[in-house]
């Protein structure tokens, strides 16, 4: 390091510190927020000039603002009775014994080629509820996408889910299926647990845990739990669905995972033939186009040894399957265990890994495949130590990782830069729809689960623009 | 209406990232906070100027520190003073501490102007030319403030980082 450069970085990361000591509180936010819907100021004059006239067009105008109110609120009561409670609750499901699971990775579900949307846009819907926080994003195009979260509520189940038709910008409530969120709430006796949220047309989608599995088939106006089904991850592949569930609800370290696919809209799930031989504390699945990669992750705690993760790849849309193995390169001495923590497949086919050396503060780096996973070349290790799996990418070249900070690559994780302040500080969730088009669920500062804003990028990560759930 | 609604989303979300630059350009929250208002009350009148940017953002940021310097120019409330305010000792922030008493002390001591090209630069991360269309200044500016405080935190740094003497005669530290 030159002398220089430490100067530099000193200031950096000083600025870095000083600056996150500070947060814009939702007073603040709102006192601006109020401070240009005031009047402004009159002169004094104005006062006493025309007392009686100022007096007399008060009158008038409270008079008119009642009368509209109550024709508004008249309007709005009439259809009532056919639109949705933001906070959602349909068809309820008959309560399973559950227990939470590690939550996947999410990735964007992308629109596969040939969707059937139906025309329809789904339930009218609602305001969003008050406080809503995102914890996964799904598209089918890049303007129609939902968003799963929770919101503060009298009643547990607080789930609930948001549509927008605008790319982000506005978003609607609609019904949510009757069950906890995994990254939120703990079940204090046998309930429904969901993580993830995919649709694959404007009417068919699935809101998916580790002990359940929601489909609706009319947008969302009402779901429909699938008797003994569960996912811990759920993708749209190629006009179809494949999910990986456990061998029980609540499938623990130890128990093995299977692969299923079922026909849009069906509750007919088939096995998909895998090979022998996949990990037994976690599973996640990522796909893109007729590109598939099914992550199994080995029980690291308690010092267990040689639990490195296990790839599975497809490129043929879930039909057959190679097994990969661990694609990051081991390394040597006490740090010798290198891990995938995270998966990934871009829009132009490529499968990128997250990998992390086991219990050691040496930096994480990428590995990727253009083969549809036959190989995989590691970057240098250049990311740093600090936790985080959440991973993206638009192409092979540009990949975005958000571990204490979101971090961007453009030559395939060879460098990295941090996405500065014109972008998400960090991320919960990363997805792309096209090789441009992405989206991120940023994590706020206030440290709280889920997001109140959803950041979309035209450029492939390049700038950002942030809307919220509203 | 529409330009409000995307008025109050856009505070919602970027006030926190705001807040920061001008808690850095300021050195006190109160004062940050009155600046970031003051710049949103600015720009609502013509809010759809701002949403028409190629990054909204950077408008707002770009009146921000416009605003700030505007301010400093009019010889606003800003007082410079030779030692730092006392502050209390975070355990939990034992580890930058250093750093950011550093950052502090450096930041206070400069003018507005090349306060500005720092955050700029190092917290938003924006080239010389970002910058120097930004504050309205040359290029060479930049990097000439860049240069010149990367030069005064290194002397800083030396001299905290050389051993301190201690007196034969007394035993103290000097």
């Amino acid at each position: 390091m030159s002398t220089e450069r430490e100067p530099a970085t000193l200031l950096r990361d000083g600025m870095m510190a000083e600056a996150r000591s500070v947060t814009a509180s939702p007073v603040f936010t709102e006192r601006i927020i109020n401070a240009v819907g005031q009047p402004a100021r009159r002169p004094a004059w104005q006062g006493w000039l025309l007392p009686a006239a100022a007096a007399a067009l008060v009158a008038v105008l409270v008079a008119a603002a009642l009368v509209g109110t109550s024709l508004i609120r008249a309007d709005r009561q009439q259809p009532a009775a056919q639109t949705t409670p933001p906070v959602a609750t349909s068809t309820p499901p008959a309560p399973s014994a559950s227990s939470p699971a590690p939550s996947s990775s999410p990735t964007a579900s992308s629109a596969p080629s040939s969707s059937t949307s139906s025309g329809g846009s789904g339930p009218v819907g609602g305001a969003v509820p008050a406080g809503f926080r995102a914890v996964d994003l799904t598209w089918i195009s890049n303007s129609a996408g939902w968003a799963l979260g929770t919101a503060p509520c009298g009643q547990p189940p607080c789930t609930s889910i948001a549509r927008t038709s605008d790319g982000g910008k506005t978003w609607i409530g609609i019904p949510a299926p009757k069950a906890r969120l995994v990254q939120t709430d703990s079940c204090p006796s046998a309930c429904d647990l969901v993580s993830g949220l995919r649709f694959a047309t404007a009417q068919v989608g699935y809101a998916f845990g580790p002990n359940s599995l929601f489909l609706t088939t009319d947008g969302g106006a009402s779901w429909h739990k699938q008797s003994g089904g569960s996912a811990y991850s759920l993708e749209i592949v190629d006009g179809s669905a494949l999910r990986v569930s456990g061998q029980q609800p609540g499938c623990a370290p130890g128990c093995t995972f299977s692969v299923q696919r079922a026909a849009l809209g069906s509750a007919d799930w088939q096995d998909v033939a895998l090979p022998a031989g996949g990990q037994t504390a976690g599973a996640q699945l990522a796909a893109s186009g007729r590109t598939v990669v099914l992550a199994t992750f080995g029980h690291v705690a308690g010092g267990a040894e040689n639990a490195t993760s296990v790839l599975f790849t497809s490129t043929d849309a879930g039909a057959g399957w190679r097994k990969v193995g661990e694609p990051c390169p081991q390394g040597s001495g006490a740090a010798a265990e290198v891990d995938t923590v995270a998966v990934t497949v871009a829009p132009d086919g490529s499968i990128t890994g997250l990998c992390r050396p086991r219990g050691s503060t040496g930096g994480q780096f990428t590995v990727t495949s253009t083969d549809g996973g036959a190989h995989f070349d590691a970057a240098p290790a250049s990311l740093g130590a600090a936790t985080g799996s959440v991973l993206g990418a638009a192409s092979s070249k540009i990949l975005l990782v958000s571990l204490d900070q979101l971090y961007r690559s453009t030559d395939g994780g060879r460098h990295w830069q941090r996405t500065g302040d014109g972008g998400p500080l960090a991320a919960g969730f990363i997805g792309f729809e096209s090789s441009s088009v992405g989206r991120v669920l940023g994590l706020d500062a206030d440290g709280a689960v889920g997001s109140v804003t959803v950041w979309t990028t035209t450029d492939a990560g390049r700038s950002w623009t942030a809307n919220t759930f509203r | 209406m529409a330009e409000t609604g995307e008025f109050s989303a856009f505070v919602r979300a970027h006030s926190t990232v705001l807040l920061r630059s001008a808690y850095l350009l300021t050195g006190d929250r109160a004062s940050a906070e009155d600046l970031v208002q003051d710049t949103f009350l600015r720009l609502f009148p013509h809010w759809s100027r701002v949403m028409a940017a190629d990054v909204p953002l950077a408008y707002v940021r770009r009146s921000l520190m416009n605003n700030f310097l505007n301010n400093r120019r009019r010889g606003g409330h800003e007082v410079l003073v030779a030692d730092l305010p006392e502050r209390g000792f975070d355990p939990d922030l034992a580890g930058p501490l250093s750093d950011r008493e550093l950052v502090r002390g450096l930041l206070a001591s400069l003018p507005a102007k090349q306060r500005a090209v720092l955050v700029l630069r190092f917290y938003s991360g924006l080239s010389d030319a970002e910058i120097a269309a930004d504050l309205g200044c040359r290029q060479g500016t930049v990097r000439s403030i860049v240069s010149r405080s990367l030069a005064m935190l290194r002397t800083e740094t030396e001299h905290l980082a050389r051993p301190r003497d201690i007196s034969p005669t007394n035993g103290n530290l000097r």
